[in-house]
């Protein structure tokens, strides 16, 4: 409850007059002579005690009068803002707007941006002129700033959705500490939002009330621009079979169709993939009619795309027409074709190389698939005259340990970016491993070779060179791939990480980064045939598919294809890795919409990371001119949350943040209504007189009654 | 109403100064009205004989006279006239009160004991005055002549209340003064300790008189007719009380019924007649319980 006019609250003190005049004028009685007394004194005390009990009544119905008149007087609203101390405080008024693709949802030819902004323009002339404004979105600039009128109509101007958005909580919390500062105002936050259910979340419902709770005056009013029932086809994330692929092989693209709001009865929907060529126009490579059965069921997309030429390539999926929200009816993609990544595999004899060979390179399907990898065997004797750079990684596969020298040059490899991978076995000796040359690309110093059969049980499928089995960790039957011997190593250094570990927790697989390359070591061998006391079984057991998918993981983690990512979400970072040979001083940016920018490289600097990714499409990065020394690419999608259109309920929203807290309005009437009494609350002043003329004739009456003449 | 009968109405005789005359009027409208009413027959005509009626015992019927008239006639009245009565006027202040400044109490006491005083003169019956406040103050010996009157009617107009009275004490006092079976009539408002009264009203009624106990209060003490807050003054003990009349008046009357119906009861045990009145009821009712009293004793 608030009072108008606070100040007039003293005139309830006038009800010491009444009190004063019962304590001191007592009213003048009428004086008989009356024999008959003793017929009066023996009921005296109880008439005395009604007495005294209807003056009392009197006095406090005339106390309450002026009460009530005084209370009546300073104009008592209730549920109003003008509390805690702040009656009567200028308005300040924090403007916080959904900018979010979402609220490019078109209805009657108007985004609901447009809406709001037509709003908050109406709603800037009604406050007062010496109301402090901000405007806060939910872009990257970060707090309240003050803003007077016009620059406040200038921000309001240059609103329009984004598709790198803060975090809503975030963007509220901004509103609530700039109202913070705005000492002796009243807060008011406007709202608006299209009331999405991905917005108002319990977490920013929660994090909203906690700095509510800081501004005792402050009143939210919701100002609600979204659309009761809206309606929208919306594609999911794409999902490719890879990013990167080699000549000749298979793309698969996935992806879900999802209808929002009621779906129409021939609800036929055309999606279409289109691919660039080689002219550089889009060419559509695929078309799919989908009928959505039910709303919010995902309906199932998929392409497979083949005969892609080398190099970088960009396309898209697209529903055919338009729908109220056009942001999610495209998802672009970009992969990259590229020659099938060179493998050193050295092993004592060239048939220690074997089973690792097969499983990067099966011999079996050479003919059918393209392999992503080709495989060069060698024996540690020919290792010293091979030219490592030739080669995107190198696996040795149990070696007797190679000269120092060797070594030597293994460790230049890793240092200038490539990649080495070392399967201990039983040519492995302690002592020359323990060699400071060894040990600059193995993980540990060897401790012994253990007996104790076990099996390799990967925990952390986190990391790059386990993505392969990701999807299908749970199902891995590792138990039955046994481990019988295996390396023990003494405590790794600094900087190994713990790739996978056997059953009984010891280390299996250990990553050390040496320059800009990386070394792996495995404390087990993948060259020992079933038949000859094996190590393990794991390439030699029956149907060894986990080795296979953990062999293409190292070695595909070595030779750096994992690092290859060319999707990406708005607003993430891009990194693209440059190889070896790739040496430039700047390179041109060109955005979707046919922008360009040029940007400078620092010499040796390896890899690019472009932050400027707020619009949605594909984007290349070129340099070198015609002669295409660099050219690449990547795509940009906006986050599978901005087509999740639900809406939230009110009412738990209210329950969040407080029932008297908050209000919402859905146009000008309403919000003139709602701020009206959201400022003023409701006012008390016609109950309170109404009231009072009750007292009042309540105490004529009593007052007529007791002292009748 | 005949022109006699209003005599009997306080307002009218207050308008008449003489005491003896105002007796007179009463006594006499009194009459009047008494050959009208339900008491036709018993009479007071002073006559040797009368007219037989039913209820009257068949031994006093004169034989002779049946023979001379073939008409029943009693003779009685011999007897009768031998009734000593004694006025007993209470002095206290209390008694001075008034609160429509028309009779006060003691004024309608005196008219009611001149008018007593006229009617047993009238039969010849002996009468005599005792006032008392505190004890008794005056005594006049009973007498049947006609002169009496003027000597009771003179000390009546002589006598002005005024203090505290002890109605008990003096009561007593009159037993042990009274030496033959007497009619003693008290004329008291009664504003005092019950107890004491009764007691002493007891032992006058051992003594073997019969006592008409007159309770005479002012109309505003039967009625509580104040509105509002008021503040009453005990005249003889000079007490204050402020009290909201409206809502004390149920209060006032149910005490006053429970003080005047413990004096019925227990004057109702003892054999004693006791006649509430207030001074705004007509003398009649007083005079029709004096004579209900002797016929009573006849």
């Amino acid at each position: 409850m608030g009072f108008v006019t606070p100040a007039l609250l003293g005139g309830a003190l006038l009800i010491g007059v009444p009190i004063v005049l019962h304590l001191v004028m007592r009213r003048e009685v009428r004086q008989y002579v009356f024999p008959a007394l003793r017929f009066v004194q023996q009921r005296k005390t109880l008439n005395q005690h009604r007495l005294q009990l209807r003056q009392m009544l009197l006095l406090a119905l005339r106390c309450a009068i002026i009460c009530l008149l005084a209370f009546a007087l300073a104009r008592p609203t209730l549920r109003g803002s003008g509390v805690a101390g702040q009656e009567g405080a200028p308005v300040a008024a924090a403007l916080v707007f959904d900018n979010s693709l979402r609220m490019a949802y078109v209805r009657d030819n108007q985004t609901r941006l447009d809406r709001a902004r037509e709003t908050a323009n109406w709603l800037l002339e009604q406050l007062p002129a010496d109301c402090p404004v901000t405007v806060i979105d939910r872009g990257t600039q970060r707090g309240g700033r003050d803003l007077d009128r016009s620059a406040a109509e200038l921000r309001l101007e240059r609103l329009a959705t984004s598709s790198v958005v803060r975090p809503w909580d975030e963007t509220l919390r901004d509103a609530a500490d700039w109202l913070r500062e705005q000492h002796d105002h009243r807060g008011e936050f406007y709202v608006f939002t299209d009331l999405a259910s991905a917005a108002w979340n319990e977490h920013t419902l929660a994090d909203f009330a906690a700095r509510l709770k800081e501004l005792p005056g402050a009143t939210v009013y919701l100002i609600d621009v979204g659309v009761e029932k809206p309606h929208n086809f919306a594609i999911g994330a794409l999902r490719l079979s890879g990013e990167e692929l080699t000549p000749g092989s298979l793309l698969q693209l996935n992806t879900d169709l999802v209808a929002t709001g009621e779906i129409a009865e021939h609800g036929d929907v055309t999606i279409e993939l289109y691919l660039d060529d080689a002219a550089g126009g889009m060419q559509k490579r695929g078309q799919q009619v989908l009928k959505v059965e039910k709303e919010g069921e995902p309906a199932h997309v998929e392409f497979s795309l083949s005969g892609v030429e080398p190099g970088t390539h960009q396309g898209y999926v697209r529903i055919v027409g338009e729908d109220a929200l056009p942001s999610d009816d495209v998802r672009y993609f970009t992969i990259e074709v590229r020659p099938p990544r060179k493998v050193l595999i050295v092993g004592d004899q060239l048939e220690d190389t074997l089973f690792l060979r097969e499983a990067l390179a099966p011999t079996a399907t050479a003919g059918l698939l393209r392999s992503k990898f080709v495989c060069d065997a060698r024996t540690m004797a020919e290792l010293a005259s091979v030219t490592l750079a030739d080669y995107d990684a190198v696996c040795l596969t149990d070696p007797s340990p190679p000269a120092a020298a060797t070594w030597q040059s293994l460790t230049d490899y890793v240092h200038s970016g490539g990649g080495v991978g070392i399967f201990l076995g039983r040519h492995a000796k302690r002592d020359e491993l323990n060699e400071p040359s060894p040990q600059q690309l193995l993980a540990a110093k060897l401790r012994w070779q253990s007996r104790d059969a076990t099996y390799l049980r990967p925990t952390a499928i986190e990391h790059p060179a386990l993505a392969g089995l990701r999807d299908m960790a749970d199902a891995v039957p590792w138990s039955e791939f046994p481990v019988f011997k295996y390396w023990e190593l003494e405590s790794p250094a600094s900087g190994v990480v713990n790739i996978a570990s056997y059953a009984n927790g010891k280390p299996a697989i250990l990553e050390r980064r040496v320059g800009s390359g990386r070394a792996i070591t495995m404390t087990t061998s993948v060259s020992d045939p079933a038949g000859n006391d094996p190590w393990n079984l794991l390439p030699s057991g029956p149907d060894p598919w986990p080795f296979l998918a953990l062999a293409n993981g190292l070695v595909e983690y070595l030779a750096g294809a994992g690092d290859a990512h060319f999707n990406y979400l708005a607003g993430q970072t891009v990194l693209l890795h440059l190889s070896p040979d790739e040496e430039l001083s700047s390179y041109v940016l060109q955005m979707p919409g046919a922008s360009a920018v040029r940007q400078s490289l620092t010499p040796g600097q390896r890899e690019l990371s472009i932050t400027s990714t707020a619009a949605l499409g594909n984007y290349r990065v070129r340099a070198g001119g015609e002669k295409g020394k660099l050219d690449r690419g990547f795509s940009i999608n906006c986050p599978a949350e901005m087509s999740q259109l639900a809406r939230a309920d009110f009412a738990t929203i209210a329950k969040s943040l407080g029932e008297d807290r908050v209000r919402l309005a859905h146009n000008r009437e309403e919000i003139e209504v709602h701020v009206g009494l959201g400022r003023m609350g409701r006012e008390l002043f016609p109950l309170l007189i109404v009231a009072m003329a009750l007292v009042l004739g309540a105490e004529s009456l009593l007052a007529n009654r007791f002292y009748k003449r | 109403m005949s022109t006699v009968e209003k005599y009997l109405k306080p307002e009218v005789i207050r308008q008449i100064s003489r005491l003896d005359l105002r007796a007179e009027f009463i006594v006499k409208g009194f009459l009047h009205g008494l050959h009208a009413s339900p008491f036709h027959g018993f009479s007071v005509e002073f006559s040797e004989h009368r007219k037989y009626t039913p209820g009257d015992n068949p031994h006093d019927i004169d034989w002779l006279v049946y023979a001379k008239t073939d008409k029943y006639y009693v003779k009685k009245f011999e007897a009768e006239t031998n009734i000593t009565g004694y006025l007993v006027m209470d002095l206290s202040q209390s008694m001075a009160y008034t609160y429509r400044q028309e009779l006060t109490k003691f004024e309608y006491s005196i008219c009611l004991a001149a008018a007593l005083c006229y009617l047993m003169i009238l039969q010849n019956d002996p009468v005599g005055l005792v006032t008392f406040a505190e004890s008794i103050n005056n005594c006049l010996p009973p007498k049947s002549k006609r002169q009496q009157i003027g000597n009771v009617l003179s000390l009546l107009a002589r006598l002005k209340p005024q203090g505290q009275t002890d109605a008990g004490r003096s009561l007593i006092q009159l037993a042990a003064m009274l030496k033959h079976a007497s009619l003693v009539m008290v004329f008291s408002d009664l504003l005092a300790d019950t107890e004491p009264i009764i007691s002493a009203l007891r032992r006058l009624r051992h003594g073997g008189h019969d006592v008409i106990l007159f309770h005479i209060l002012d109309e505003a003490e039967v009625e509580f007719p104040f509105e509002g807050l008021v503040e009453l003054e005990e005249p003889e003990s000079n007490v204050r009380l402020e009290v909201d009349a409206d809502s004390f008046r149920g209060d006032y009357l149910q005490e006053l019924s429970s003080f005047r119906e413990t004096y019925r009861r227990e004057c109702f045990q003892s054999g004693i007649d006791y006649v509430p009145l207030d001074t705004g009821m007509p003398f009649d009712r007083a005079l029709t319980e004096y004579l209900s009293m002797r016929r009573s004793r006849g």
